[in-house]
């Protein structure tokens, strides 16, 4: 069954936190491969947490 | 006073000190399951209660210990099947509190909306270096509801484990998946719309 691109990027944030079984990244895959909106928020994943680490990084030397 | 009727078989007694080592891990996984630690409590000691009357039966402690989490596993279907059907707790309650952004995002066939399709960025990596930049991304997670930027830092910034966040909140794995899914969907259209989009920059 094809997913919906809010099932879709749960998925994809999921993935951050846990393993994927074999079926969801297929069925992720089969979308992201469909969907360059879905893509898109893939590849802008890492940025969030890393953006958030930089911004920890900026007030802990503000402190200093 | 009643009497068991028959002396246990001459199979081997419980001993004591594996029950309350099992019992340690019991409440984890239970607690990790059900977020809270009072039904977390309940479901084990129901289970432990359950295994031993018949744990006679079982030849060794891996057995024994095997069967007491089938009995708790199957306690927690329940209490999970029960919850559904009754008003959500406040740690759910929590969870569910920004439900209201989806909709904005996506149709009701779990499409993206028009003008929240996540574009695709240019020079992602320079905002990294750029003042500007981090300042937009601390008023983006500052717009979070609280819990979600809790969530969001204990597991991007101290890269807590799902299980350590769970432990620490009282939140169950799938709260915390839920909580996540959110706030980096919120984070992300916040930082499309006011710093991506931004014509020319």
């Amino acid at each position: 069954m094809m997913l919906n691109c809010h099932d879709t990027t749960f998925l994809m944030s999921q993935r951050r936190e846990r393993d994927l079984s074999f079926s969801e990244r297929m069925k992720l895959r089969l979308h992201a491969g469909m969907c360059r909106h879905c893509a898109n928020f893939e590849r802008q994943l890492p940025l969030l947490g890393e953006a958030a680490k930089r911004l920890a990084e900026q007030e802990d030397d503000h402190a200093v | 006073m009643k009497r068991p009727p028959q002396p246990r078989p001459s199979s081997t007694p419980i001993d004591p000190a594996f029950v309350a080592r099992v019992r340690g891990d019991l409440l984890r996984f239970a607690r990790l399951q059900l977020g809270s630690d009072d039904e977390a409590e309940d479901a084990v000691q129901e289970a432990l209660a359950a295994a031993l009357r018949n744990g006679d039966q079982f030849r060794g402690e891996a057995a024994l210990k095997t069967w007491v989490i089938a009995i708790l596993k199957n306690k927690i279907a329940d209490l999970l099947r029960q919850r559904r059907r009754r008003p959500l707790g406040a740690s759910e309650m929590a969870a569910e509190e920004d439900g209201g952004t989806l909709p904005a995002l996506f149709d009701e066939r779990g499409m993206w909306r028009e003008a929240a399709r996540p574009a695709a960025w240019e020079d992602p990596e320079a905002g990294l270096h750029s003042d500007q930049f981090l300042a937009i991304f601390d008023a983006c997670l500052n717009r979070l509801p609280a819990q979600q930027g809790q969530v969001f830092m204990m597991r991007e910034v101290v890269e807590l484990a799902t299980d350590e966040i769970c432990d620490e909140l009282g939140l169950t794995s799938g709260n915390i998946h839920v909580i996540m899914h959110r706030a980096r969907l919120a984070l992300r259209a916040c930082l499309q719309h006011h710093w991506f989009a931004e014509a020319v920059r």
